[in-house]
């Protein structure tokens, strides 16, 4: 099989620009869609991933394992496991043990009606052990809050929920107004969307007497021992398992929502596909005499569907490049906020990936009714036609 | 001559056979929790979990009855220890219409009756703490199994905690549900 050069094929696409816009236009949108979904399902995996330690066990009330909101354990708890443990990480004189409340409270800016139909903010109370047990937070600007004050850090994406507001600005939680003392940064996690404030203060704001878990870094510990203790101490009514684990069980929960977003991107681009498809049909269809031309030349049906092939995918896959550049640029990172805090849009190779496939996909599939088309006429009445 | 040759040199390739293994270092055992730590016959003079909780002090040999139960997870993956619950308290399968997929959780108990009519049982090793592998299957023991216990108080305190050394488990064969007839 001879078949065509591929200059013929690269030369063709520039006999319409207008046409050669739509094709790489319409690619770079199924391509920006499936990149966007499949970058949405890996940031929150990653998010979560990042969010919990493995080397951290969670003690969370017992019936509470899908979530710390609704814990409430004994406010001993801490201490208790603390001395009972040996093994656990010490920093400085001081166990890697953090007693944690977790609320989620309605959140406005200071003097601002609070929109109620937005969703509330992910609140933790936090003792100065919180930062041995999560590596991952660190102050980027201001200070930290004071106990019993009325203030509270802020993660950039908590942040964007009360209107940008920044370090000196004051934001009102229910009826309690409280000042921003300093942006924490924890990216690529759940905190990184968290509002933090001292324990003793959120406790007194949500009016409760326990707390929703503790954070302990298991050091040279035995995790095991940590869940033998629960098991031993039922007056404390307490579960144990490693903080990723808990991750990994909030991300399968949320494995619906992943499979909507997918599910959504797949329908919106299969009508892209189908608008491609009828792109590509007029494009080459109107060119039914040109193929017969060549194949009264002596080129084969198979070199000129290739030809064709290659023509098409060139254009689609040009659209997808477009589309992978502007998701890099454009999406990578972008912040989602959700009821349980936030997550960036992970443009990671897999999600270039997927886009790049679809938009190769568009130009093979794209291609083959038009092919079939023209290659199915009869060379004579193709000539006439 | 020939022959002493070659014995010296079997032999000397035997030696260094010999020194080149490696040094047996010795594999420790798997702790296991014994076989003979369950009978065939309950233990005589068993109590209730609520009324032994009330008497017994650290150190008392105890016999106790209980059902296996009282979280959702009653058996630690690594550790010999499981938590049961008094016979009394209704586990969920004992409530018509109860779905509960974990029935021996008695999420129906209040906090306050847990505290009184919960136990744990442990398989110790010499150094008090229970052995370092899984009782869930081992003799028989499920959730929701019937057991006697025979055993000498390790931790007891008056918030709740009442841990039992465990010496003789007996588990009563389930009984088989009556069918339609």
């Amino acid at each position: 099989m001879k078949p065509l050069p591929l200059d013929y094929a690269i030369r063709n696409l520039g006999r319409s620009p207008k046409r050669l816009v739509l094709v790489v236009g319409g690619s770079a949108l199924v391509s920006l869609l499936v990149l966007g979904a499949v970058g949405f399902g890996r940031g929150m995996q990653r998010s979560f991933a990042a969010s919990g330690l493995e080397s951290n066990a969670l003690i969370l009330g017992s019936g509470s394992e899908e979530s710390v909101e609704r814990s409430e354990i004994p406010p001993t708890t801490a201490g208790i496991l603390a001395s009972s443990i040996d093994g656990l990480r010490v920093v400085a004189g001081r166990p890697a043990v953090s007693p944690e409340i977790h609320a989620a409270l309605p959140v406005a800016r200071a003097g601002v009606p609070s929109d109620e139909a937005s969703p509330p903010g992910v609140f933790r109370g936090y003792e100065p052990e919180a930062f041995l047990v999560h590596p991952q937070v660190r102050l980027a600007a201001g200070r930290w809050p004071d106990r019993g004050a009325d203030e509270v850090a802020a993660g950039p994406s908590a942040l964007a929920r009360v209107g940008g507001a920044g370090v000196g600005d004051r934001i009102a939680v229910g009826d309690a107004e409280f000042t921003i003392t300093g942006i924490l940064e924890a990216p690529g996690t759940a905190m990184h969307g968290e509002f933090w404030m001292r324990l003793d203060r959120l406790a007194q704001l949500t009016q409760r007497s326990t707390h929703s878990c503790v954070i302990a870094a298991i050091g040279d510990a035995d995790f095991d021992d940590i869940d033998a203790f629960t098991a031993m101490r039922l007056d404390l009514e307490t579960i144990a398992m490693r903080e990723s684990d808990y991750y990994a069980r909030l991300s399968a929960f949320l494995a619906p929502i992943r499979m909507l977003v997918l599910a959504t991107a797949a329908l919106v681009a299969a009508g892209g596909i189908l608008g491609g498809i009828n792109a590509m049909y007029s494009a080459f269809a109107s060119r039914v005499r040109e193929v017969a031309t060549l194949q009264a030349l002596g080129f084969t049906r198979g070199a000129i569907a290739l030809s064709l092939i290659v023509e098409s995918t060139v254009a689609c896959a040009a659209g997808a490049l477009v589309a992978c550049l502007a998701g890099v640029l454009a999406l990578d990172g972008l912040s989602i906020r959700f009821t349980m805090g936030s997550f960036g849009i992970a443009v990671d190779s897999v999600a270039v990936l997927a886009g790049l496939a679809a938009g190769i996909f568009l130009g093979v599939v794209g291609a083959l009714p038009a092919i079939v088309r023209c290659l199915t006429l009869p060379i004579p009445s193709a000539l006439r036609s | 001559m020939p022959r002493l040759l070659v014995a010296s040199l079997a032999a000397l390739c035997c030696s260094l056979a010999v020194s080149a293994a490696p040094p047996s270092t010795p594999v420790p055992d798997e702790p296991k929790i014994p076989a003979s730590a369950f009978v065939s016959e309950a233990p005589k003079d068993a109590k209730d979990v609520a009324a032994l909780k009330k008497t017994a002090k650290k150190g008392d040999t105890v016999v106790v009855r209980a059902k296996i139960g009282g979280r959702a997870e009653p058996f630690p993956k690594n550790r010999a220890l499981f938590t049961v619950a008094d016979r009394a308290l209704k586990s969920c399968d004992e409530i018509p219409g109860d779905s509960c997929p974990r029935p021996w959780d008695y999420c129906c108990e209040s906090a306050e009756s847990k505290k009184a009519n919960l136990a744990t049982i442990q398989f110790a090793g010499a150094d008090g703490k229970p052995l370092k592998v899984g009782a869930q299957s081992v003799g028989g023991l499920e959730p929701l199994a019937l057991v006697v216990v025979e055993g000498v108080v390790s931790e007891v305190d008056d918030k709740g905690t009442f841990v039992i050394d465990a010496r003789k488990v007996f588990v009563e064969p389930a009984k088989k549900k009556a069918g339609p007839r």
